[in-house]
């Protein structure tokens, strides 16, 4: 690993200011889960150069808080993933995404912040000896590739990568909103509008200056009725081929809007447009009928063939769970417990 | 590894334990010596040890797949901090290893055979600056068209891998295994067979990555090494660097993990001793988790044609087989790349046929893993007999009852042992087998099947292998093995032996291993699931010799006959009266050391000793992603005596568990334009987690003992990997009414074959 500077940073305001400072030579670390991966194995390019310092958020007590009011949950990037699984009165669906994340001892380290930042799996992408798009190469390497070595690619742009982010599609569908902060300002947009253009963005996912952290993520306080589900590879220690979250709003039995938000299969968190559902019944809509209506590619590969089968599967699961707990909270003599 | 001639001098067996013998130590199931000191960590192992004054070194290694070295520029890494060395193929006259005779490509060189070959060396003050360096060599290439497959290599213009005259690459010559009149039995089939099936590459991917630490003391050289037996290593070793085998010390006490793959000296043994000696300071040299996939060696992927022929009746009438192994760029060690022969005597046919050819490639050499080329066999055979079952419409467990071999085809020698239909009996009972359709069992989008599949594996490398026992000066008993524990409980089972044969608890007992310089030379390596087959005799019978030389030293000291002592705990006393006693530290004191050895005994003859067992599994297959899950196992093994049954069953899970990741997840992806592994790091290469181990994986000991040794134990290191595959296949096929006939089973494969198109 090529040495850096590690520079404690003693408030978020700071922690900007020193990668101003040292930009662009600068990166933010959090727990490292995946940033020290990318530096020991040696993965750099024109458009991610070896940083030489690192501002450690660590350091960074403010950025560790949850905090609630009666609109909204604030959550701090450097949250851990454990800390969220054993928070009370949080949307359930990101307990349920936590629990499918890693394994208990990354989740004890690692952070909402470094989930939602993380690059992607493309083993392209991964190659220490290979010129991808994202490290500055004109083309995406795994073009011509096996179709294994890139996770994703079923909505691909110049990368073919899938993001590997489970609570990324978790909070756009709860339509989370991203905090900024920058050495002198701070701004807030909706999460889905941070990863905008990640496909065709060489030198990251999401839409950050150098000198600007995601400080928290917060999360509207209102219920629905939502569900994550992964169809991963393996049970445990996985990226998933898709993480897909669904977040109902309804009046009684009609869906007053509707949110579906997919990892795994494009470059940034694939938020789908399922604007049509408004209106409709929670007890007409047909979960497996939808899925197949929101992926509708049909691949010679094999390999992507079931990646389409995986994306179908989840969405369908997480729909169907989300209606019917939807179906439950208006209809009080069912047996599904309201959420 | 070396196959020992007869040897005449190798003593008589002693009287068997047969299956009446009173045991009281042998077949318990004592804990693992080493536990503890592996949960708190202090159980040493070679990356532990750190020399003062130690560097750290790292390779350079090739980025193309073949071609060579024009330029090795190390002025930027030079240039870096706490750098003291960059060796590059043009800066020393690297040996090359020495096998039987021969040399193999020196350690470091400019010809590129593969992507990730060794083509030089960093020396620096810590691991991290040494990679960073080695990642800064300027390195200029002729590139060389390259044969990264089977298919490319055997191409009518393709180039000649090795430079030999090696027509379309198969380096060898084809061998052909034939047993019977192969066509009178094809005319006397009623129904055949005929399918094509591939294996992939597994990696072995020990948890520990291959590595040394090399520490020079005047003309001598220390090693701490993570291997499979240290005595190979250091005549190895001595042989390719010309030294005395003497000047040279290997220590390995634990190693985390070996499979096959640390069996053999590798260019960083070298390369560590020469650096080492050039900069007059121990040197570290260890494989990052990247260099265990990309360089460290790996199961052959293989191709099968496989025909099998049946009477009406249910029997086998013939096996035939055409098999190709990816052999890699090194004639020496394209042999690893594929066999037959337990495939076929496994079952009882009237003829039996095998053409193997090992195709040369710009990829990795193949080393043995885990039932090297017996693995990759069983699994497609074993799943052909099933698809011959189905054929038939005879229960797939009738089939191959009906068809039990009384000998060894082969051979022509009846077996040292075979439980085989035992295995079947106990392990069909204790799953609950009961013959039922396929796609019996489908609701929810799951269906589910069950499966079985058998295995044969030959317990035939026999060498000479020496224990020591010594009685200390304390009291205490030594056992001198020149063995390393890979994980399988040696540091356990032959202090077993050892208190068994003489008498003792085994709490008095102390092994030592794993360090060439205070053992004798036992087995060349932990492999062939052998050592204590091998092994195990020695130790009684030095046992037996050390008892005899304390009850001797003890009749003087006591005034008594021999014949009227005995062994008690700490000290030899009278049968008749054990108040009268002398301690057995008494006895040094007076004697000074008290020690014997002994060799193996007489590998038997007239007999063919292997190994047998049958696995019973149940899946469920999602219908809609494809994904496979194992529910739960029954292996039934024939493996002789069981000397601990706690060791027997960890070895039967740890082994169906990665005989489980064969059939169902590990799989190299190859960028083919560039011969790049892809997936070369832990999470991208996919190996089982424990969530998706099934829930119950049962040991069933089948066996009885054998005639193969005076103990009457086999073996069961490699049988549970060798199991697993098929018998995960055919209950998909049970499960799903589809064949998959192409390893690892993925879901876009189950999907793909559900879809009806090519299995």
């Amino acid at each position: 690993m090529t040495p850096f500077r590690l520079l404690d940073a003693a408030s978020t305001r700071e922690a900007a200011a020193l990668l101003r400072t040292h930009a662009p030579h600068a990166r933010p670390i959090a727990a490292g889960g995946d940033l020290l991966g990318l530096l020991k194995e040696g993965v750099a390019g024109s458009t991610l150069p070896t940083p030489q310092v690192l501002v450690n958020l660590a350091s960074v007590r403010e950025l560790a808080r949850i905090e609630v009011d009666a609109a909204a949950w604030r959550i701090g990037a450097m949250v851990t993933l454990a800390q969220l699984a054993r928070t009370d009165g949080l949307p359930p669906m990101i307990c349920e995404a936590v629990a499918r994340i890693a394994s208990p001892q990354l989740r004890a380290r690692t952070t909402l912040g470094g989930n939602l930042l993380q690059r992607p799996r493309c083993l392209y992408f991964r190659h220490p000896d290979i010129v991808c798009f994202k490290k500055g190469g004109s083309i995406c390497a795994a073009l011509g590739g096996p179709a294994r070595a890139h996770p994703g690619a079923l909505f691909a742009g110049r990368c073919r990568a899938g993001h590997p982010s489970d609570l990324a599609p978790v909070l756009i569908a709860l339509d989370a909103h991203a905090q900024i902060v920058s050495s002198h300002a701070t701004r807030t947009l909706p999460l889905a509008e941070l990863y905008r253009g990640a496909a065709d963005n060489a030198t990251s996912e999401v839409q950050l200056r150098d000198d600007e952290l995601v400080a928290a993520l917060i999360v509207p306080g209102r219920p629905c009725a939502q569900a994550f589900e992964k169809v991963a590879p393996r049970a445990a220690n996985e990226f998933a081929w898709t993480g897909a979250a669904v977040a109902l709003q309804c009046d009684g039995a009609t869906i007053r809007s509707a949110r579906v938000a997919a990892s795994g299969l494009a470059p940034e968190p694939h938020a789908f447009d399922v604007r049509h559902l408004a209106g409709c019944s929670v007890h007409e809509l047909r979960p497996s009928e939808l899925a197949c209506a929101l992926v509708p590619l049909e691949p010679d590969d094999d390999v992507l063939a079931a990646r389409v089968a995986a994306a179908r599967l989840a969405i369908e699961r997480a729909l169907a769970r989300a209606l019917r707990c939807a179906g439950a909270l208006h209809n009080p003599r069912s047996d599904e417990p309201p959420t | 590894m070396s196959q020992a001639a007869a040897d005449p001098q190798a003593p008589q067996p002693l009287p068997r334990w047969d299956a009446a013998a009173a045991l009281a130590v042998v077949g318990q199931p004592h804990a693992r010596a080493s536990a503890l000191a592996k949960v708190t960590g202090r159980a040493a192992y070679a990356s532990d040890a750190m020399p003062p004054g130690m560097l750290y070194a790292a390779l350079v290694r090739a980025t193309i797949a073949r071609g060579r070295v024009v330029a090795f520029d190390a002025t930027r890494a030079c240039r870096l901090d706490g750098v003291h060395a960059v060796l590059g193929p043009f800066d020393l006259a690297w040996p090359g290893i020495a096998v039987r005779g021969r040399r193999l490509r020196p350690v470091i060189d400019a010809d590129v055979r593969f992507v990730g070959e060794e083509i030089g060396v960093v020396v620096a003050d810590s691991d991290a600056v040494a990679r960073v360096a080695a990642r800064a060599v300027d390195v200029r290439y002729e590139t060389a068209r390259a044969c990264l497959t089977i298919e490319a290599a055997r191409n009518a213009d393709a180039p000649a891998i090795a430079g030999t005259a090696a027509p379309h690459n198969v380096v060898g010559g084809v061998q052909q295994i034939a047993h019977g009149d192969l066509a009178a039995a094809e005319r006397a089939s009623d129904v055949v067979i005929d399918a094509h099936y591939s294996t992939a590459a597994q990696h072995h991917n020990c948890l520990e990555p291959h590595g040394c630490v090399a520490q020079w003391t005047g003309e001598g050289l220390t090693l701490w090494d993570s291997n499979q037996g240290g005595h190979l290593i250091r005549e190895a070793l001595a042989a390719t660097l010309e030294l005395p085998r003497e000047r040279v010390r290997v220590v390995g006490h634990h190693t985390g993990g070996g499979f096959g793959s640390k069996i053999f000296v590798k260019p960083y043994h070298v390369i560590a001793a020469l650096a080492a000696r050039q900069l007059q300071r121990p040197v570290r040299l260890f494989m990052a988790r990247r260099e265990e996939f990309v360089a460290s060696h790996q199961r052959a992927p293989t191709r099968r044609h496989i025909r099998l022929g049946a009477t009406q009746a249910g029997r086998l009438t013939f096996i035939d087989e055409h098999i190709t192994g990816q052999a890699g760029p090194c004639p020496l060690f394209a042999i690893n790349a594929a066999g037959a022969a337990n495939g076929l005597r496994l079952h009882r046919a009237d003829a039996l046929h095998a053409r193997i050819e090992r195709v040369l490639t710009n990829t990795q050499s193949p080393l043995p893993f885990r039932g090297p080329m017996v693995a990759e066999d069983i699994f497609c055979l074993e799943q052909a007999v099933d698809e011959l079952a189905w054929a038939l419409a005879i229960d797939p467990l009738q089939l191959r009852l009906r068809n039990l071999a009384e000998v060894d085809a082969l051979s022509g020698l009846p077996y040292a042992g075979k439980q085989l239909a035992r295995c079947y009996e106990l392990g069909a009972r204790a799953f609950g087998w009961r013959a039922s359709p396929v796609r019996a069992a489908i609701a929810g989008g799951r269906a589910r099947g069950s499966g079985v599949g058998a295995l044969a594996y030959d317990a035939t490398l026999y060498e000479p292998s020496v224990a020591t026992l010594a009685c200390t000066a304390q009291g205490r008993i030594v056992l001198r093995l020149g063995v390393a524990d890979i994980g399988t409980g040696a540091d356990t089972v032959f202090a077993q032996i050892a208190a068994e044969a003489l008498g003792v608890p085994l709490a008095r007992i102390d092994t030592h291993w794993g360090d060439t310089a205070d053992t004798p030379r036992s087995i060349d390596a932990s492999n062939h699931s052998r050592t204590c087959a091998v092994l195990g005799p020695s130790v009684r019978a030095a046992a037996q010799a050390l008892k005899a030389a304390l009850l001797d030293a003890a009749a003087q000291a006591l005034q008594a006959d021999a014949s009227q002592l005995m062994l008690h705990d700490n000290r030899v006393a009278c049968r008749a009266d054990p108040a009268r006693a002398v301690a057995l530290a008494a006895l040094v004191h007076a004697h000074g050391p008290i020690e014997r050895s002994a060799a193996r005994e007489r590998a038997p003859e007239g007999v063919f000793a292997a190994m047998f067992g049958a696995h019973f599994v149940e899946v469920e297959v999602n219908l809609r992603s494809g994904h496979v899950r194992v529910l739960r196992a029954m292996c039934a093994h024939d493996a002789g005596r069981i000397l601990n049954p706690r060791l027997a069953a960890s070895q039967v899970h740890g082994g169906f568990v990665q005989g489980l990741a064969m059939a169902l997840q590990e799989e190299r992806v190859l960028d083919e334009r560039s011969g790049m592994q892809l997936n070369a790091a832990m999470w991208a290469y996919r190996t089982p987690s424990i969530a998706d181990a099934p829930a119950s994986i049962r040991f069933i000991d089948a066996g009885a003992p054998d005639g193969g040794n005076s103990l009457g134990v086999k073996g069961l290191g490699e049988p549970p990997l060798i199991g697993a595959g098929a018998a995960i296949a055919n209950a998909i096929h049970h499960a799903i009414g589809v064949r998959l006939r192409h390893y690892p089973i993925t879901p876009d494969k189950v999907l793909a074959a559900l879809r009806g198109r090519a299995a």
